[in-house]
């Protein structure tokens, strides 16, 4: 009898050490992700596509800069230019809504 | 201290300046709220401890990046990074230019904050006033750590040419603090007639810049030699980038406007 109670109160004592480990990780993984959002917030903000787009950009001028298709000081201003016309467009997609 | 008088680090020094001016006066504001609803001793404790966590941030994080890193690579991440927060600040100012947005009152802002304080209730912990103390602490820390992104990534990409460019722009920063902090013990109240969103246009404007700038000559890390691209013209190329972004932005402003005008129009004969 006292065998057996004494075997519940281990298995009750091990779902215990589990939950609270579950919780345990459940409340990193939202310092992790609360973390990462206020990042998210700080860096990017509302505007996604601004983001994406100049990513776009720059990832055009890396593979024309290891292609060497171009030469730099002529890479250079396309690139550029390329940047800004991005920027502009996503800027107004994402106004276009607000103008409505 | 070494530095260099030329386009990138005069850009530097005014881009970090006024961006500090206007993220001290929006902290400005919450300061004087607590201190003069709640009391200056824990408002003051708090700011501080915040200002000295934000000057280890800067301290740590230049002093840790500044040798992980190549310098091609670097300003490929800086430039990304600047490009992406400078075009926040812009989208934003352009938007409240062209009346998408309200513009920031900072009067109005005064008053919200004196109000939570007053309703806050009283709780004292080591001393102090918990609710004077946090909010004080936040206020500063998160209005700071724009500034503290603007010196660390500006101060990084002319670390090459200045060798303590953090601490040329950390020298912006407590300029710009400290001409608000004078500005508002002589206006005893918030700075409400500080023209906040033309100084955000220039600084999203200037973060672009560089941005686009450092951005460009970072591709250069895929390159086989992974040197930096070269501008024409070199650091002169700034001002030509600067004066695209400005005259591109302001007639963004310009287009709204009239596709606003245009729609109202609509809406009005409509009716």
């Amino acid at each position: 009898m006292r065998v057996g109670v004494q075997h519940l109160l281990n298995r009750f004592g091990q779902h215990e050490d589990s939950r609270i480990d579950e919780i345990r990780k459940e409340n990193e993984m939202k310092y992790v992700l609360g973390f990462l959002r206020f990042w998210y917030d700080f860096i990017i903000g509302d505007s996604w596509q601004t983001a994406a787009g100049v990513a776009g950009i720059f990832a055009c001028g890396a593979w024309l800069a290891h292609a060497q298709i171009l030469p730099g000081e002529l890479l250079a201003p396309i690139v550029g230019v390329g940047i800004m016309s991005v920027a502009i467009l996503s800027l107004f997609l994402s106004t276009k809504s607000d103008v409505k | 201290m070494m530095f260099t008088f030329d386009p990138s680090t005069v850009g530097l020094v005014t881009a970090v300046f006024i961006a500090s001016v206007v993220e001290c006066v929006e902290a400005f504001t919450i300061v004087l709220a607590m201190g003069l609803t709640r009391g200056w001793k824990s408002t003051i404790v708090g700011s501080v401890l915040a200002l000295v966590v934000l000057g280890l941030v800067v301290a740590i994080t230049g002093a840790s990046l500044r040798t992980v890193i190549s310098q091609s690579l670097l300003k490929l991440v800086v430039g990304f990074l600047l490009l992406v927060f400078g075009l926040q600040w812009l989208r934003k100012s352009i938007l409240r230019s062209s009346g998408l947005k309200t513009v920031n009152d900072q009067a109005s802002i005064f008053r919200r904050e004196q109000n939570n304080a007053r309703e806050a209730a009283d709780e004292e912990r080591l001393g102090l006033d918990w609710f004077a103390f946090v909010v004080s602490f936040k206020g500063v820390f998160l209005e700071g750590l724009e500034v503290v992104f603007i010196v660390v990534t500006f101060g990084l990409s002319t670390s090459a040419k200045n060798h303590d460019g953090i601490m040329v722009a950390s020298m912006g920063a407590l300029a710009a603090g400290i001409v608000v902090l004078i500005a508002g013990i002589i206006a005893k109240g918030p700075l409400s007639s500080v023209p906040e969103n033309t100084l955000k246009f220039a600084v999203g404007v200037l973060l672009c810049t560089f941005g686009t700038f450092w951005g460009t000559e970072g591709l250069g890390f895929f390159a086989p030699t992974e040197a930096s691209l070269e501008w024409p013209g070199n650091d002169w190329a700034l001002l030509m980038i600067l004066v695209a972004w400005a005259v591109m932005s302001i007639a963004c402003v310009n287009l709204l406007r009239k596709a606003i005008k245009k729609v109202l129009g609509a809406a009005g004969s409509a009716t």
